[in-house]
């Protein structure tokens, strides 16, 4: 039988969530109207469809709404009092409209009202959704009257994340009242059940039903319930009912949608009878009871409680790379960052507000001992780069290095032997550039042969960089390992490695142009296995590039490939075959990119992929130890064969 | 970012029914009145930074303020002194955009986007105030539209949504080619279905045919070219 397709009003409120969650479960068809100017808070489902627009303009909607079986009508306003009147009143008018305008099959109306409506005092959401239901009752549609007493659900915004939250933080918490206000509070999962068990009992048509627990509870006793289930306790704190209904008086036209309204201070000093028998009598439903409702929602609720396990993560270094690493690895579900470690004390804050929460150490050896540390990720200067990865070492830690791996080439001697290969097994280093799409692209068409068999290569690093002497441990050579080839050039040694294979370097021509220490540009002619032969030219100090740039030109015995200028071509016989232009190039993997103009996929990629060789999941792991060795080789040959 | 990008609102017979530019703040410059700025220049911030440290950077944007423009900002942070001392990150992050735009408040911005990489960092760190802030920021100092770029449409749309906050656009990549549509096309595609199509500036490599019909399909009107 085909499912019945409900229009939800209010589908985006704190109820409206859980209940197109619940009916999409069942398998309704939803129509959810969400306010054009709102982000809807569901995810996409294919019998999901949103209807953009707002209750009280009519016009604009009267005419999407087609072949609806039933209206659930949730949307409500509670804060404002103007808008109120206008929503819960003018709402209901206009739902009815589209009953009268034959748009709803039977005529059929779900409406939720509020137990507000009993009290002797109303406010005026009281009032308004009073009137609302008897626009609703007197009108010629199908309906049926739910009327719940306190909805709670741990949704921001609403009062029970309200009281959790005070709980949490507050001294004391403030309550306005004497506290014995009695509840029947229901859970929106159960409303949101009543509400299907009505749609599909028509025996609920005309008929109004409370719906609350079955057993009362003091707003005293549900406070302290929470902190039960909290662990917490707090003292509570009476505010007399006159001053507290000021303050909600004063703070609501100062502050919009604060927590707590004039209605809800008028509704929590009565008390009013709730009899949910004949719902549960004619609609076949059950209530959640008060410590369980209580108890699934505060350990429910998403993130606080995930018990996955997790790789545990130090980040060593807290600068420009350890913050891009952290920020990734925060992405990443399989993944928690335990320890953070610098030598500058003054960066804890800084993380903290970034958002890194992790303990925070001046020493990694001193965080191995106190922490759970499954991987270490290593984003100092080069030239400390030995000593953190002889510790990671010793406590048998595979580690993430940042590239260059060392300043020193000899340092790779001791780092590669034996005794470390189980580590080094699960260690990666951070040449990420071969993650590019277009490197990943081009290593594709070359493993296939498209070219032929690769004769000779170009490859050009441009960065505008360096114009001038610059300070910092980049330009010191004992500290960086050289310039322009040790850091940036790393990155085009790491393409020619990952295309060709570790090749030898022929010659090499360094140029120093504002500094006697590190060199601004560089030639460098190597050759590889298969007769292949190639140049990299490199230079920091060229304008017009402001980002990295790295093109290349790659001939084969039948064509070639050259990426240049954000542009993909293969030729093959002088004939074009492929022209792609960056954004054509195809990407394998899934990311979240935090900066495409640096190539953010692929620093995401990388770091998955370390993860996954954590995981022991990589089935295709480039830059490992070895490769990084090679890399480094050729450079460390570049320097030797200009001297 | 010295080049300046338009914003074209295609009509639904593929042709361009107006246009507006939309810029980086860049130091000095002069803009036309009425156009859009994307806020914080994060990559002029950290060439800056590189030659002169953190603090050296913020001193000398807060130096090209007049005084009644730094009396404002003093203004603005009143409160936040201390954490600024702290080297709170969002205060920081705030005080940069708020440097950024009490420059440019005199050309009345129609639009002001957070710039996609401090968006799609704050989300990725679960950072709420850096986004909370800027909103606030910004509808209670400008009578302008409020939006964010991103490349991580899905995450970043959810996550605004769970904090509940309310921006008025997105500014993302959405094309025919799937470019910068992450995690992936599919994803990006399926996630629209409960987005809003009118708070929607699709980012595109290209003002082609191709794509101008694709964004037609998805019922989006409005596009940011030359902008990769």
């Amino acid at each position: 039988m085909k499912k019945k397709t409900i229009l939800v009003t209010g589908a985006n409120g704190f109820l409206g969530k859980v209940v197109i969650r619940n009916l999409l479960k069942k398998g309704y068809r939803v129509i959810a109207m969400v306010r054009p100017n709102t982000l809807a808070a569901f995810h996409p489902h294919d019998n999901l469809t949103i209807l953009w627009a707002d209750i009280l303009n009519y016009e604009t909607y009267v005419n999407k709404v087609a072949d609806v079986d039933v209206i659930v009508h949730l949307a409500a306003n509670k804060y404002d009092p103007k808008l109120s009147f206008l929503v819960n009143i003018e709402g209901a008018r206009n739902i009815i409209r589209l009953i009268d305008k034959k748009r709803v099959n039977h005529n059929r109306i779900i409406n939720i009202s509020s137990q507000s409506t009993k009290h002797k005092w109303k406010g005026v959401y009281g009032k308004s959704k009073l009137e609302s239901d008897k626009i609703i009752q007197s009108s010629k549609a199908i309906w049926t009257t739910i009327m719940p007493n306190l909805i709670y659900g741990y949704e921001k915004g609403s009062l029970f994340y309200t009281i959790v939250n005070y709980v949490k933080k507050l001294p004391f918490i403030p309550l306005i009242g004497d506290g014995k206000w009695e509840l029947y509070p229901v859970t929106t999962e159960d409303v949101a059940e009543t509400i299907v068990a009505t749609i599909e009992n028509d025996i609920s048509i005309g008929k109004i039903y409370e719906l609350g627990s079955l057993k009362k509870i003091s707003f005293d006793d549900f406070i302290l319930l929470i902190q039960k289930e909290l662990k917490i306790k707090k003292p509570i704190i009476h505010i007399p009912f006159i001053f507290g209904l000021f303050m909600a008086y004063i703070m609501t036209k100062i502050i919009k949608n604060f927590p707590i309204s004039v209605d809800n201070i008028l509704g929590s000093n009565q008390n009013v009878s709730n009899d949910s028998t004949p719902a549960i009598k004619d609609l076949n439903i059950s209530l959640t009871p008060i410590y369980e409702g209580v108890k699934n929602q505060l350990h429910t609720k998403p993130s606080l409680d995930t018990k996955d396990e997790k790789i545990k993560i130090a980040m060593v270094g807290l600068g420009k790379m350890g913050i891009l690493h952290s920020t990734i690895l925060n992405t990443i579900q399989k993944v928690e960052i335990t320890a953070l470690i610098d030598k500058d004390k003054g960066l804890l804050n800084t993380a903290k507000t970034m958002g890194i929460n992790a303990n925070f150490y001046t020493d990694l050896k001193d965080a191995i001992q106190k922490e759970t540390i499954q991987a270490v990720y290593i984003c100092t200067p080069t030239f400390s780069h030995k000593s953190v990865i002889d510790t990671c070492l010793k406590f048998k830690i595979p580690y993430f290095v940042e590239k260059p791996v060392f300043n020193v080439f000899n340092d790779y001697q001791d780092i590669l032997s034996k005794k470390n290969a189980a580590v080094n097994h699960k260690s990666n280093s951070g040449y990420f550039w071969i993650y590019r799409r277009e490197i990943q692209y081009t290593k594709s068409l070359l493993d296939k042969k498209a070219i032929g068999d690769v004769k000779s290569y170009q490859v050009n690093l441009r960065h505008s960089d360096v114009f001038g002497q610059k300070k910092g441990w980049q330009f010191v050579k004992k500290l960086s390992g050289g310039g322009v080839l040790a850091n940036p050039g790393p990155h085009a040694f790491s393409l020619i490695q990952y295309f060709f294979g570790k090749g030898q370097v022929r010659s090499s021509k360094l140029t120093y142009l504002y500094d006697n220490d590190v060199e601004d540009e560089a030639k460098v002619k190597l050759e590889h296995q298969k007769n292949i032969n190639g140049d990299l030219n490199s230079s920091w100090s060229v304008k017009g590039y402001p980002v990295l740039t790295i093109d290349f030109e790659i001939k084969g015995d039948r064509g070639s490939i050259i990426y240049k200028d954000n542009k993909l071509i293969v030729k093959k016989d002088n004939r074009v075959e492929v022209n792609l232009p960056y954004y054509q190039i195809p990407r394998e993997r899934s990311v979240y990119n935090l900066n495409p103009r640096s190539g953010g996929d692929a620093y995401y990629i990388e770091d998955m992929l370390f993860v996954d060789n954590l995981l022991e999941t990589n089935k295709k792991n480039i830059n490992n130890l070895e490769f990084a060795h090679d890399v480094e080789y050729m450079i460390h040959q570049s320097y030797e064969k200009a001297a | 970012m010295k080049k300046q990008h338009k914003i074209f609102v295609f009509s639904r017979k593929d042709k361009v029914a107006s246009s507006s530019t939309m810029s980086f703040v860049t130091t000095g410059k002069k803009y036309s009145q009425k156009q859009s700025f994307i806020v914080p220049n994060m990559e002029e911030f950290v060439r800056d930074v590189s030659s002169h440290g953190n603090i050296g950077a913020i001193k000398n944007r807060i130096l090209r303020l007049n005084l009644l423009q730094i009396m404002k900002l003093c203004w603005f942070n009143k409160t936040k002194f201390f954490k600024l001392l702290k080297k709170d990150f969002s205060t920081a992050v705030g005080l940069l955009i708020q440097i950024e735009l009490l420059q440019v408040a005199k050309y009345q911005p129609t639009m002001i986007i957070l710039s996609d990489q401090v968006t799609d960092l704050a989300v990725a760190l679960d950072n709420e105030p850096i986004l909370r802030n800027f909103n606030t920021f910004i509808s209670d100092n400008f009578k302008c539209n409020r939006a964010v770029m991103t490349n991580n449409l899905p995450t970043v749309a959810h996550k605004l949504s769970t904090w509940k906050i309310g921006i008025n656009y997105f500014v993302t990549p959405i094309n025919f080619y799937g470019y910068e549509m992450n995690p992936d096309k599919s994803t990006v595609e399926k996630y629209l279905q409960v987005v809003n199509p009118d708070s929607l500036i699709a980012i595109l490599p290209e003002a082609s045919p191709k794509e101008i019909s694709y964004l037609d399909k998805l019922n989006i009107t409005k596009a940011l070219i030359n902008w990769f």
